[in-house]
């Protein structure tokens, strides 16, 4: 690896995982895909490393997220994050579930407000964020806005549903 | 300058927007309060939004020290160098606790207040060792104190009457050893053994004490004891007996009493002298050998010590009388003052109305549910920042539909008075109402301003519906 490359994996390797981890949610995956993006960096260098490295691992998820669909992996990803140990403290438990509610909500929203509002997260700003996928710098603004205030409804929509499950079981 | 849209103030709150346009926006915000409610719902997604995502860090998969290092990926041979051009990075958002929502960018509306921190001052020995010394300086007062009330305490302490014995044995050092010897010489002689605690209390006292307590005897002595010669020693021991009486009844045993009872009242004790002296004026005449003499003596302590438990008798009731009637005043002024009547049990106190319910508002709405429910924007008062905004029944207000709701958007004004904004898009064929100084249509719909101010102030605010 060259220094410029090193110094590239340093600077944003982290900041790659962590925002892959947060579309994925699982983090072998989003380690492995960070890996997958440097190594195609090494193959070609980009101009622009941040917005670059940033759309090939968002491709990378869609490519890999059309295979895991095909595979079941969801289903095993999904089961092994409900198969909580017994013991786990409630703390853990709860943040572990509050993570869960996040994560799908998310999921509702769609492809590109979704990874919208995780490149600026991981504190891209508006040119970098259009760069990366590829929109006009002045769709960002309203692109943020409808992502931030579904995220924010949807997760709601998950507290609501539960606590009305919570009450039912209770009930029960 | 029209409204800001949603993505213009996510711009804004994101530092997006350049000086101009911040300036800009911010002149628009300061005159339109529509605005102003939807940057403040548009700053709580932001934020909110924000921290959920923070929420999915990394920590919540595997702890980060159980993972292994990142796998080094091997430098491509045919790879070319790359420039990295110097652009200044943008810290990611960091995993913030969800009570912290972020502030935004730098905007004066967001400055959040200056820190302050709390230091001690540093505290030097010699203030530490003052502080010390007034802290044991405290206990000390407060030892004083607890002890001269205990003192106080035990002084008013009821003591009950001393025996009679006790009082005599200690009014007995009244003897002079002048006059003790010769008695002493006479019982020697004679051989007899003393008998009954009158007796021991006369026998002969150390001379020591009788010595400590010879200027005590000397004021205390009566002058009938003085005249009275030592004759014979049947005589000599009748008189000690009669100085013993004498003492007690002229000032030593008066004072024993009164130390022993802490009875100040000087009446008890010229009356316990008066008894005893009259016992001592009957004792003397009758006088007559060693025999009427240790009756008589017996005879004068019997009656010194019936007359010391008259007096403690006394002085007793003295007292509960006292107490009875302190009682008895205490109730008769209880009973005098007016009857307490109970108190009613209070009323809980009603609890305020809401503001909603001041308003009469059954569903607060946000901008967006107004403009959908009005057809546009909601119309507002320029310069005058609303509390919230609701929907109202048609019923309650005169002149609109009464099937459809109304948009009420309600203020406060400095006074605390609610003043409100009514609004109700027209239908097709829906009457328009009367227009007055508070009625009027605008843009197709119908306005009602009222409240709680008076008329000439609400006039003054509808001229400034926007």
């Amino acid at each position: 690896m060259t220094a410029d490359l090193t110094q590239l994996f340093e600077q944003y390797y982290e900041s790659l995982v962590r925002m892959l981890y947060r579309r994925v949610g699982d983090r072998d995956r989003a380690e492995d895909l960070a890996q997958e993006t440097f190594a195609r960096a090494v193959a070609a260098p980009p101009n622009n490393p941040r917005p670059w490295l940033f759309a090939v691992a968002l491709n990378l998820v869609r490519e890999d997220g059309r295979r895991s669909a095909t595979r079941g992996r969801k289903l095993e990803l999904l089961r092994a994050e409900h198969d909580q140990p017994a013991n786990a403290p409630d703390a853990e438990l709860e943040r572990k579930e509050e993570a869960e509610r996040i994560r799908a909500a998310l999921a509702t929203l769609n492809e590109r407000d979704r990874e919208a509002l995780l490149l600026r997260a991981e504190g891209f700003d508006y040119e970098e964020i259009a760069a990366t996928l590829g929109l006009a710098k002045g769709a960002i603004g309203t692109t943020l806005a409808r992502a931030r205030r579904r995220l924010v409804e949807a997760y709601r929509a998950q507290e609501r549903g539960q606590a009305k499950d919570r009450g039912k079981h209770v009930a029960s | 300058m029209s409204h800001l849209d949603e993505g213009t103030l996510h711009a804004l709150l994101d530092g997006e927007l350049e000086a101009h346009e911040v300036a800009e926006i911010q002149a628009h915000l300061n005159s339109c309060s529509a605005c102003g409610l939807r940057l403040r719902e548009v700053k709580e997604f932001l934020a909110e939004a924000d921290r959920l995502i923070a929420a999915v860090d990394l920590e919540a998969g595997a702890p980060a020290a159980q993972r292994p290092a990142p796998v080094p990926i091997p430098a491509a041979p045919a790879a070319t160098p790359v420039l990295l051009e110097a652009e200044p990075r943008r810290e990611p958002l960091p995993a913030r606790p969800p009570s912290q929502p972020d502030p935004g960018p730098w905007e004066p509306w967001n400055e959040p207040p200056p820190p302050v921190l709390l230091i001690p001052d540093n505290e030097s020995a010699a203030e530490r060792r003052m502080r010390r010394m007034r802290r044991f300086g405290w206990a000390a007062i407060v030892l004083v104190i607890a002890g001269a009330g205990f003192v106080e305490a035990r002084k008013m302490m009821p003591v009950g009457p001393l025996p009679a014995d006790t009082l005599l044995a200690k009014a007995a050092p009244v003897v002079s050893p002048e006059e003790t010897a010769p008695a002493r010489e006479e019982l020697a002689a004679t051989g007899r053994a003393d008998s009954g605690p009158a007796r021991r209390a006369n026998a002969l006292p150390d001379p020591r004490v009788t010595e400590s307590k010879a200027k005590v005897v000397a004021t205390a002595k009566s002058p009938v004891a003085k005249d009275l010669p030592a004759k014979t020693p049947a005589a000599a021991n009748r008189r000690t007996a009669t100085d013993t009486g004498q003492a007690a009844a002229t000032g030593g045993l008066a004072a024993n009493i009164d130390v022993a009872s802490g009875d100040t009242d000087g009446t008890t004790a010229g009356q316990a002298g008066q008894t005893d002296e009259a016992a001592v004026a009957d004792t003397v005449p009758s006088a007559d050998g060693e025999a009427a003499g240790t009756e008589d003596l017996a005879t004068v302590r019997a009656r010194a010590s019936e007359a010391l438990a008259q007096l403690d008798r006394e002085r007793r009731l003295k007292q509960a009388a006292a107490a009875t009637a302190a009682l008895d005043a205490q109730r008769r002024r209880a009973a005098s003052s007016t009857p307490v009547r109970p108190q009613p049990a209070a009323a809980p106190a009603p609890t305020p109305p809401t503001l909603e319910q001041r308003a009469q508002i059954y569903l607060r709405i946000g901008l967006d549910e107004a403009s959908r429910q009005l057809g546009g924007p909601a119309h507002v008062i320029e310069g005058l920042s609303p509390l919230f905004m609701g929907l109202v029944q048609g019923t309650a207000v005169p002149g609109a539909e009464a099937g459809r709701p109304v948009v009420r958007v309600v203020y406060q004004d400095s006074q605390g008075r609610l003043i409100l904004l009514d609004q109700q898009r027209l239908r097709p064929g829906q009457p328009v109402p009367t227009a007055s100084a508070t009625a009027w249509t605008l843009g197709g719909t119908a306005m009602w301003l009222h409240g709680e101010a008076p008329a000439e102030i609400l006039r003054s605010y509808r001229a400034r519906v926007r």
